[in-house]
C-alpha cells in the first residue's frame, strides 16, 4: 500500500513539473488573445526617458537651473538607468513625450523661481530700432533670457487676487493664502505701461449746417502746433473746400474748462486777409492755407471744439481728441508647435486659452501652454495682443539645433531607445563594448588621451565625439562603482551622483580585483578566473590556499550575469499574461479614473447636441466662464468665501471634538455635563 | 554554480506559482469604473477656478489628522491605564 502511494506521489510531482514547463507558452497564447480586449494602460510616469547626448545637456546647462541639468545628466545619459523621477524634469528642448502629471507638478515648482518681463512687442521694436524707450536693450536681453518657456508651462494663471491693489488686495492675498511674490509675471523694472495707448489721437470731425441756404459743412482736424510766442494753433480742413462760409458767420467755439461755457475763438479763415494766408502751423502742409484757430499763450488746452454759424444759430456736435483707451484690455497666450507624427517638416500649432490682463496690473498673467502629447515640441511662443487685434509674438524658444538635427537624422533616438555607447578596439582589431567588458576599459579616459583611436563613442549607433562619453570616465573603475560615484559630470569633471530612485537595469561587473588575501574582491564570473597566485603574491604561501578556495567559492556562489538576467527574464515572462499582471494593470489605471483638476478660467463645458440643433442653441457653452470681469472677480470672491466657510466650520468641529475629549461639552450642556 | 542552480529552481518555482493565476477576461468597466459618472466628475473638476480643491483638501485633511491623532492618544492612554504601574488594575 505504501509503495503505491509513493508511485502516485512521483507521478504527481512529474505532472506538476511538466505543467510548470508547459504553462508559460499556454499563458502567453491566452494573453495574446485577451490583450486585444484590454484598453491601453495609463502609465503615470510617462514614456521612456529621452536619451540625450551630453552636449545637449551642456547646452541646456547654460540656460537652465543647474539642478535640472544635473538631474538630466545623471539620469538621461547613463545607458542602463531608467528613472521616473528623472523624467519628471521635463524640458522643452529635450522631451518628445506628453507632459505627465508628475512633470506638470515639477514644472509648477520651477515656474515660481523665474521672472519674465511683460512688455509689448511695439515697445520692444522701438528698443531694437534704436529709439528711446522705457525698456532698455539690456533689460530686454536680461529679462528675455533663455529658458523662460520652461518656467511658463503650467504656471497657475489664477493670480487675479495678486492683481488687486491696495488694502483690498492685501486682505484678499492674506485671506486666500496666495503667495503673490510668485504669481504671474512681474513687469520689467523699467517698464512704463501703455506707451502705445496714451498718445493723443485725431479730433473728430465737426459737421453742421451753415449758410442762409444751409448745407452741411465739415471741418477736419489737421494738426496743432505751438508758436514761438506761446500761442496754440489748431488747423482744420474744410469740406466742401469753399471759402464762402469762412468769415461769414461761421466760427469755431471752444469749451472752456472753467465753466463749460462755449466761447468764440480767434478764428482765421483761409481767405480772410493776411492772417488767413499764413501757413497753418508751418508744418502741416507747406504752401497751403487752411482755416485755423489760435489760442493765446495764457489759454489752456481746449476741452472741445465745435463749429458755430451765428447767422442761423446752428452748431455741430462737440469735437474731442479721440484718445486711445489709456489702459486697454490685452491678452496673452502660449502657442506650442509640435512635429506632427514626429515629422519636423509638418509643424502643428496648439494654443492655450488666452488670459486677459492690463499693463497697469502688477503682474502679467503667465500664459498657460496647452498640454501636447505624442510628438516633439519644436517651439514654444508667447504671444500678446490688444484684445481684438492681431497676435504679436514677444518671445519664442525653439528646439535646440542639435536636438533638431537629432530628430532629422535619428528620430528613433527621441523615444529613449538609443544608447550612448563606448567601445574599445582590441589588440586583434576586434571591437569590445566597455559595458560588456568593463575590465577592458578601466582607465579608458587617461588611455584615450594617449591612444584616441582605440575608443569610439557612439550614440544610437552613430559615431560621435569622444567627449560625449566623458560621463563614463569612471564608470568602469571598481572603486568608483563601490562608492557609487560612477558617473562624471562632463563639464566639471566632478562625480555626478545618480539621483535617488534610479534603477539599474543591467549591472556593470566589477571586474578582476587587484587585492590579495582576504581583501581580494570577487572576480568577474564571465571571464576566466585566476585561481592561483602570480607575481609577488606567488611568494605568499597563504595565497596558495586562499586564492583556490576563493575561486571555488566564487564558482559555487557568484552567479554569472547572464544567469541572473535569465532568471529575471523567466520571472518577468512568467508573470506576464497572468491575472497578476492584470491586477497591476487595473491598479495602474486608477489615476485615469478621475479627471484632472487642472481647469482654466472657462470652467466646465456644457455641450448641447441634436435635436437642439433645430432650435439654434447647439454647441458648447461655458456657463461658469470667469475669464473676464466681473465674473473673474466674482469667481475669486466665491472661491475665497467657500474656502473660508468650510475652514470655519471644520475649525468649529475640531474645537468641539477636542473639547469633548477633555469632557468640556459646552456652556449650554445639562448640569453636570458641561465644563 | 550552486547559486545559479538555486536561481534556476527559484525561476521554475515562480513560473509554477504564476501558472496558478491564469488570465481572466476582465470587463472593460474594471479599468474605468467611474466612466458613467465622468460627465459629472469632469464638471466638478472644471469648476476648479471657482472651488479651491487644494485648500479644501488640506482643511479636510487637517480635520481627519486631528481626529486620528486624538483617537490614537486616547487609545494609548486607555491601554496604558491597564498597566498596574500606571494606576491600572491589570
Amino acid at each position: 500500500m505504501k509503495k503505491r502511494w509513493k508511485v502516485l506521489a512521483v507521478v504527481g510531482a512529474l505532472g506538476t513539473i511538466g505543467a510548470a514547463l508547459v504553462a508559460p507558452g499556454a499563458i502567453a497564447a491566452d494573453y495574446v488573445n485577451s490583450s486585444a480586449l484590454l484598453p491601453p494602460v495609463y502609465d503615470p510616469f510617462g514614456p521612456t526617458p529621452v536619451s540625450i547626448k551630453p552636449s545637449h545637456v551642456v547646452a541646456a546647462t547654460t540656460t537652465a537651473d543647474a539642478a535640472i541639468a544635473q538631474t538630466f545628466r545623471a539620469g538621461m545619459l547613463y545607458k542602463h538607468l531608467v528613472s521616473p523621477e528623472v523624467f519628471g524634469a521635463y524640458r522643452v528642448q529635450q522631451s518628445s513625450g506628453p507632459v505627465t502629471p508628475a512633470q506638470q507638478e515639477l514644472i509648477n515648482q520651477r515656474a515660481a523661481e523665474y521672472r519674465v518681463p511683460g512688455t509689448r512687442l511695439q515697445t520692444l521694436t522701438k528698443v531694437v530700432g534704436g529709439a528711446a524707450s522705457a525698456v532698455s536693450l539690456y533689460s530686454v536681453g536680461t529679462w528675455f533670457g533663455n529658458d523662460v518657456v520652461e518656467t511658463i508651462i503650467g504656471h497657475e494663471a489664477a493670480d487675479s487676487v495678486c492683481r488687486v491693489d491696495g488694502l483690498t488686495g492685501t486682505f484678499l492675498q492674506i485671506a486666500s493664502g496666495r503667495d503673490c511674490s510668485t504669481a504671474g509675471i512681474p513687469f520689467a523694472p523699467e517698464f512704463v505701461p501703455n506707451l502705445d495707448a496714451t498718445e493723443t489721437g485725431a479730433w473728430s470731425d465737426m459737421c453742421g449746417l451753415a449758410g442762409i441756404s444751409p448745407i452741411v459743412v465739415c471741418f477736419s482736424f489737421l494738426g496743432s502746433t505751438v508758436l514761438s510766442n506761446g500761442s496754440h494753433r489748431y488747423c482744420f480742413f474744410p469740406t466742401p473746400a469753399d471759402d464762402q462760409f469762412l468769415g461769414a458767420g461761421v466760427t469755431i467755439q471752444r469749451q472752456q474748462s472753467s465753466n463749460g461755457v462755449w466761447a468764440n475763438t480767434t478764428w482765421f479763415g483761409a481767405s480772410s486777409g493776411a492772417s488767413g494766408s499764413t501757413v497753418c502751423g508751418g508744418t502741416i502742409a507747406p504752401n497751403t492755407t487752411y482755416p485755423y484757430v489760435q489760442l493765446g499763450a495764457a489759454q489752456s488746452e481746449p476741452l472741445a471744439f465745435r463749429m458755430f454759424d451765428n447767422s442761423i444759430g446752428s452748431f455741430s456736435e462737440p469735437s474731442q481728441p479721440q484718445v486711445a483707451d489709456p489702459d486697454p484690455v490685452r491678452q496673452a497666450r502660449c502657442t506650442i508647435t509640435i512635429a506632427n507624427n514626429g515629422d519636423p517638416n509638418d509643424p502643428v500649432d496648439f494654443s492655450g486659452a488666452p488670459l486677459n490682463y492690463q499693463e497697469t496690473d502688477p503682474f502679467m498673467p503667465t500664459p498657460v501652454c496647452p498640454l501636447v502629447d505624442g510628438s516633439t515640441v519644436l517651439s514654444i511662443a508667447y504671444e500678446s495682443a490688444v484684445t481684438g487685434e492681431p497676435w504679436l509674438e514677444y518671445f519664442r524658444e525653439d528646439m535646440l539645433p542639435e536636438t533638431r538635427q537629432l530628430l532629422d537624422t535619428q528620430p528613433e533616438c527621441m523615444d529613449g531607445s538609443c544608447l550612448l555607447e563606448l567601445d574599445r578596439t582590441g589588440p586583434n582589431q576586434d571591437t569590445v563594448n566597455c559595458f560588456d567588458n568593463p575590465a577592458s576599459c578601466r582607465g579608458w579616459y587617461e588611455d584615450a588621451a594617449q591612444n584616441p583611436d582605440l575608443y569610439n563613442c557612439t550614440f544610437g549607433g552613430v559615431a560621435t565625439s569622444i567627449a560625449e562619453c566623458y560621463i563614463y570616465r569612471d564608470s568602469f573603475d571598481p572603486g568608483s562603482r563601490a562608492s557609487g560615484n560612477w558617473l562624471t559630470d562632463p563639464v566639471t569633471g566632478q562625480p555626478a551622483q545618480a539621483p535617488p530612485g534610479t534603477q539599474r537595469g543591467t549591472d556593470i561587473n566589477t571586474g578582476t580585483g587587484t587585492g590579495t588575501g582576504m581583501g581580494a574582491p570577487a572576480q568577474d564570473p564571465a571571464q576566466d578566473r585566476q585561481c592561483f597566485p602570480s607575481g609577488w603574491s606567488a611568494l605568499n604561501p597563504v595565497e596558495w590556499v586562499l586564492r583556490p578556495v576563493q575561486c571555488a567559492l566564487e564558482w559555487a556562489f557568484v552567479p554569472r550575469t547572464e544567469s541572473v538576467i535569465a532568471a529575471g527574464t523567466r520571472v518577468t515572462t512568467a508573470a506576464e499574461g497572468t491575472s497578476i499582471t492584470q491586477a497591476r494593470q487595473v491598479i495602474q489605471s486608477i489615476p485615469t479614473w478621475f479627471p484632472s483638476l487642472d481647469s482654466d478660467c472657462r470652467g466646465p463645458a456644457v455641450t448641447f447636441g441634436p435635436p437642439l440643433d433645430d432650435l439654434g442653441i447647439a454647441g458648447t457653452f461655458y456657463p461658469l466662464d470667469a475669464c473676464e470681469a466681473p465674473m473673474s472677480t466674482f469667481a475669486t470672491v466665491a472661491r475665497i468665501a467657500l474656502t473660508v466657510t468650510i475652514g470655519f466650520f471644520v475649525a468649529l468641529a475640531i474645537v468641539r471634538y477636542l473639547a469633548a475629549t477633555i469632557g468640556f461639552v459646552g456652556a449650554g450642556a445639562p448640569k453636570g455635563e458641561g465644563g | 554554480m550552486i547559486a545559479e542552480w538555486f536561481l534556476a529552481v527559484s525561476g521554475t518555482f515562480v513560473e509554477w506559482i504564476a501558472g496558478l493565476f491564469p488570465p481572466i477576461d476582465l470587463p472593460a468597466w474594471v479599468f474605468d469604473p467611474l466612466g458613467g459618472l465622468r460627465p459629472v466628475l469632469e464638471g466638478l473638476a472644471g469648476a476648479g477656478y471657482w472651488i479651491d480643491y487644494l485648500a479644501i483638501g488640506v482643511i479636510l485633511g487637517v480635520a481627519v489628522l486631528v481626529y486620528v491623532t486624538t483617537f490614537t492618544v486616547k487609545l494609548v492612554l486607555r491601554l496604558v491605564s491597564h498597566v498596574p504601574a500606571f494606576g491600572g488594575s491589570g
